[in-house]
């Protein structure tokens, strides 16, 4: 896979649940839906220097929300999942998957 | 300053200013039920995980600049004593020996160690920016490791002292951070 970029754990787990979440997906419900989905909340700085860091390889974007009074008049930041980080989970999941086909892990459904 | 201003000064060291807005407006949010400390914590966490990784993404460039910063403080540290040598003489020779002795002498090294970690600082955040807090952190860290010249396995516990000593006079060069990623963002956004 020469020149593709490699996705760690965590990356995975934040570029997952900013699709899930969709159009919603800010640092909060970020957090949220990890916690929902993995029974770990994340912390806080290790989530949003993934974020930085997944904007900066050009994987996510974001843009500003309006100012809300309940976040003392700061605007949310909300993120979107670009081709080039959909591509990259497509292919990290994908060898998750042919890695998965070989094993017989109990508890877990196979296909 | 309140508290959240306080929090967004203090991440927008390490962030850009909208990055450090949305990240406290994140933080006050989560922050709502669970208290102050676990707020402060947050912020205090996220802002050195974003220096960690500021440090870790290009170590051999933070770690060059940090060393040329070690090694500028050192040349300037020798010429600055070179200088000492001839005030001392001249006020020795004019004033008499007696004139050392003064209290005011006790501040001429350490105001100039200060004096130039600021600058060196401010200079080093010229040259890296977006990473001017971890490139002075580091020279801070660094550059008294130049006291281990004179390391005597004797006196260790002074040699520690020394370090830890020479680093704290070092201390202004994170000032000479946040003066210079100010100039740098004016530059920027000018």
């Amino acid at each position: 896979m020469a020149g593709a970029t490699s996705l760690g754990e965590f990356e995975q787990i934040v570029l997952l649940a900013i699709l899930r979440l969709g159009t919603d997906a800010y640092g909060v419900t970020i957090g949220a839906e990890i916690a929902a989905c993995t029974g770990r909340e994340p912390a806080p700085g290790a989530l949003y220097t993934t974020l930085d860091r997944l904007e900066d390889k050009g994987m996510v974007s974001s843009r500003l929300g309006d100012p809300t009074p309940q976040r003392g008049g700061r605007a949310k930041r909300y993120f979107t999942v670009n081709t080039k980080g959909l591509a990259a989970i497509t292919r990290a999941q994908q060898s998750y998957r042919r890695l998965l086909a070989g094993c017989r892990i109990p508890g877990l459904a196979h296909e | 300053m309140n508290r959240f201003k306080t929090a967004e000064w203090i991440l927008s060291l390490v962030t850009s200013r909208e990055r450090a807005a949305s990240t406290v407006g994140d933080l006050t949010e989560r922050g709502e039920p669970r208290g102050t400390l676990w707020f402060w914590s947050g912020v205090l966490r996220t802002a050195a995980s974003l220096l960690w990784r500021d440090i870790t993404e290009h170590p051999v460039r933070v770690a060059g600049l940090a060393l040329v910063g070690a090694a500028v403080d050192f040349a300037g540290l020798l010429l600055f004593a070179a200088f000492s040598g001839i005030v001392f003489f001249f006020v020795a020779f004019w004033l008499g020996g007696d004139a050392l002795k003064a209290p005011v002498w006790k501040l001429w090294v350490p105001s100039f160690t200060l004096i130039a970690s600021l600058l060196i600082g401010r200079s080093l955040s010229r040259l890296a920016p977006g990473r001017e807090f971890a490139v002075c952190l580091i020279y801070v860290i660094l550059a008294p490791a130049c006291g281990l010249l004179d390391f005597s396995p004797a006196n260790f516990a002074g040699l520690v002292l020394g370090l830890l000593g020479d680093a704290a006079l070092r201390m202004p060069a994170l000032a000479g951070a946040v003066w210079g990623r100010y100039r740098n963002s004016a530059r920027t956004s000018g």
